[in-house]
């Protein structure tokens, strides 16, 4: 079987995550997760959970004012990775290759580790490469 | 401040030290913290008064509240309620019967 070298990992594969499977993927991966949305390009939310019942147009304003702000506080380009914590727990985000994650976890879940989590799945949906951990 | 002097006064210092950092460090968890991330993945922490610093935490809030508390949660308190209401009407029902076998003078074994 001929071997193509593909160092960066960015040759579209034929395994995509879906949004529901990528939610239930994410859930797999980290037990602090207690809600998760996939957005898709256009902003929309492609599925989630954990979020109340109907929450889906909540989710999608609340994750837009999210980048805005982020905007603002930027020094330069928007930024893609977002990381709020409150004692009542945390708010990760991110975005790349047309798709956004955005999760509230846990006070005390290890932001470095989530964020691995995140682009994994986010690679996933846009089917690119190979997920890392099988 | 009074210097600590011996091996009694740097123990007491030791350990009023490690309240006073442990209270700080409590009370800085406490604070609600905002983080963007550059290009390269290298975090920056927005400090009070940072422009979008006060809005990331509000929407980071309003995010928090909307997710749901776990109904697996709501039905193990609903379980746990039903179960102690069995337990005591249980036990009330064994302390009747008990009470109804006994007879008034007879001390029981």
């Amino acid at each position: 079987m001929p071997v193509v070298s593909d160092a960066g990992g960015e040759t579209p594969s034929h395994h995509r995550l879906t949004p529901d499977l990528a939610l239930a993927y994410l859930g797999e991966l980290s037990t602090d997760i207690r809600a998760a949305a996939v957005l898709d390009e256009s902003g929309a939310v492609a599925a989630h959970s954990g979020f109340e019942e109907g929450g889906a147009d909540q989710v999608r304003g609340l994750v837009a004012d999210l980048y805005q702000h982020a905007a603002e506080a930027a020094d330069g380009a928007a930024p893609d990775q977002v990381e709020v914590t409150l004692p009542e727990g945390s708010v990760f985000a991110l975005r790349g290759h047309g798709w956004t994650l955005a999760v509230v976890a846990g006070r005390f879940a290890l932001s470095s580790l989530m964020f691995f989590d995140l682009r994994m799945v986010i690679r996933d949906l846009a089917g690119i490469g190979e997920r890392a951990a099988t | 401040m009074k210097e600590r002097k011996g091996p009694f006064g740097l123990m007491v210092g030791g350990i009023v030290d490690s309240v006073v950092q442990t209270a700080r460090r409590r009370a800085q968890d406490r604070e609600p913290r905002a983080l963007v991330y550059d290009a390269t993945g290298r975090p920056r922490l927005l400090k009070q008064g940072d422009p979008g610093r006060d809005g990331l935490v509000e929407t980071g809030g309003r995010l928090i509240e909307l997710a749901a508390v776990p109904a697996a949660a709501g039905v193990d308190e609903e379980l746990d309620a039903d179960d102690v209401a069995a337990a005591e009407a249980e036990t009330q029902a064994e302390a009747e019967s008990a009470g109804a076998d006994e007879t008034p003078g007879e001390t029981p074994a």
